[in-house]
């Protein structure tokens, strides 16, 4: 069917709807056909009116035909590209707009954004940095001004003696630069040369010597300041200063008193929650959900915050979410075993804290346990192997 | 002899198993349910309105009726109606 031809077209070329008006409009209709005039869309509007839409270059032909047929036609709306066009150039201001935010697009996405460096100490990167910005890449500059990137990663890559590799990708509007540094063995800064003392009164355990000779041995009694690891080596008479190092164990006693109360207080959660939402902007905080405050005797709340990001820039947005949880007091009885065990937990915590993060214990005792006031009041002895050693230089002359 | 030609144009395709719409330039009308009816070798719109169409053949008419009728398109020898077509009918004029 030739006919059922894509109507659409005609929405390019531009159509408008005529009112055709005569004694006999039929006529109009067939002096068009003869013509070879396409008009669609016919109905009936009036007794001996017809309205239909004409092809916009056919417009001009129609007057012939009106005039054979008889009819006078009236021009009622106007469809189409052509009139859409024309209308958008009465409109400049909004034409220019979409114009503008076209070409302003197209611009913000040709600029440099973001330069990120990585892989690079902070020194490597300060330089890499002023380079980049010598060859003009920064914020605010036009990608298509700057040289492809495998130029800027020659350039760079002369230019920084420190790094190993430079690879610079695009991504988008950011520049990538991705750094490998030269590795250098990093010597350490010569220390004094300087003995090894105990600092404390102590069995030595085991000791592990770097550096300098050992003079005590492991089961070794030692007094507060005594020589554990000297820091002279080679033959006697021709000895070398060097700066001991290593570490020394030693068993370290230690008396702890503690004391737990058999009747403790706590509160336990219920189970009864309260939940509040919150946006907050800047300083102002916009409550979104959960009103008013819960008539909770004993509570507590936990307030939880998070922050918005967008493309790795935090904004001034954060939401909190607060919880207000029911609590009652509870009542917990120990009897003096339970009271006793938990006196050691806490006592094991507690030596710990004295001593180095390498400290461990290696045998616990109760000396002593009494009831007073219902309390339990413990006295714990702890074998305690911490590093004892410590530093002491060579004095000149000595 | 216009009697003539047609008598053995007739004759043609009835024993040559010719089609009859090439042969003796037949109406041929297509429809879909009621709403659409697709019509080629016509010879001209005598009549359009709402609730009737009527349309020339070379021997005769044919009257279209139903309701809210819309010439969809329109071509020298073949029209679209599109509406809620009721009966379709051939109008003999000799």
């Amino acid at each position: 069917m030739s006919v059922m031809k894509n109507m659409w077209v005609n929405t390019f070329s531009g159509y408008v709807r005529v009112k055709v008006e005569g004694t006999y409009p039929e006529l109009f209709i067939n002096r068009c056909g003869e013509r070879k005039i396409m008009i669609w869309d016919i109905r009936q509007a009036g007794e001996k009116t017809y309205i239909c839409s004409v092809l916009l270059d056919d417009v001009k032909h129609l007057r012939p035909v009106c005039r054979e047929s008889g009819c006078k036609i009236r021009f009622l709306e106007r469809h189409g590209a052509p009139f859409i066009w024309r209308k958008m150039l009465v409109r400049t201001g909004f034409v220019t707009g979409a114009a503008a935010f076209i070409a302003i697009l197209f611009l913000m996405a040709n600029m440099v954004w973001n330069v990120e460096i990585e892989g690079a100490s902070p020194a490597v990167e300060h330089e890499i940095r002023q380079k980049v910005d010598e060859l003009g890449i920064k914020t605010g500059q036009f990608q298509f001004r700057l040289p492809p990137p495998e130029i800027i990663q020659q350039e760079i890559s002369d230019q920084i003696p420190d790094a190993t590799w430079i690879g610079v990708t695009i991504r988008g509007t950011t520049y990538h630069f991705q750094v490998v540094e030269k590795e250098l063995a990093v010597k350490e800064p010569p220390e004094a040369a300087g003995h090894l003392v105990a600092d404390r009164k102590a069995v030595i355990h085991r000791l592990f010597v770097e550096d300098g000779s050992a003079v005590v041995k492991a089961n070794d009694v030692v007094q507060k300041g005594d020589l554990l690891v000297a820091g002279l080596i080679g033959k006697e008479g021709k000895e070398q200063r060097v700066a001991a190092k290593g570490e020394v164990y030693g068993e370290v006693w230690y008396r702890a008193e503690v004391t737990v109360p058999l009747e403790q207080q706590y509160f336990a959660v219920t189970g009864e929650t309260f939940s509040k939402h919150k946006m907050n902007v800047a300083d102002w905080t916009v409550p979104v959900w959960g009103f008013g405050s819960p008539e909770y005797e004993n509570r507590k709340d936990e307030v939880h915050s998070r922050a918005f990001d967008l493309f790795g820039y935090q904004l001034p947005f954060t939401y909190t979410r607060e919880t207000i949880r029911e609590t009652e007091p509870a009542l917990r009885t120990l009897s003096p075993e339970e009271a006793v065990e938990e006196a050691l937990e806490k006592g094991r915590s507690e030596v710990l804290e004295q001593f180095s993060s390498k400290a461990e214990i290696a045998g616990e005792k109760v000396l002593h346990e009494e009831h007073v006031n219902g309390k339990v009041r413990v006295t714990i002895h702890y074998r305690i192997i911490d590093n004892i050693a410590r530093k002491q230089p060579i004095i000149q002359g000595d | 002899m216009k009697k003539m030609r047609r008598w053995v144009k007739q004759w043609m395709t009835e024993t040559m198993e010719l089609p009859a719409d090439a042969m003796m330039d037949l109406p041929r009308i297509t429809m879909v349910g009621h709403l659409h009816i697709y019509i080629e070798n016509h010879r001209g719109v005598l009549r359009f309105s709402k609730e009737e169409m009527r349309l020339r053949l070379d021997d005769g008419q044919l009257l279209i009726r139903g309701d809210g009728f819309v010439i969809k398109t329109i071509l020298p020898e073949e029209i679209l109606l599109e509406g809620k077509i009721i009966s379709v009918q051939y109008v003999f004029e000799n």
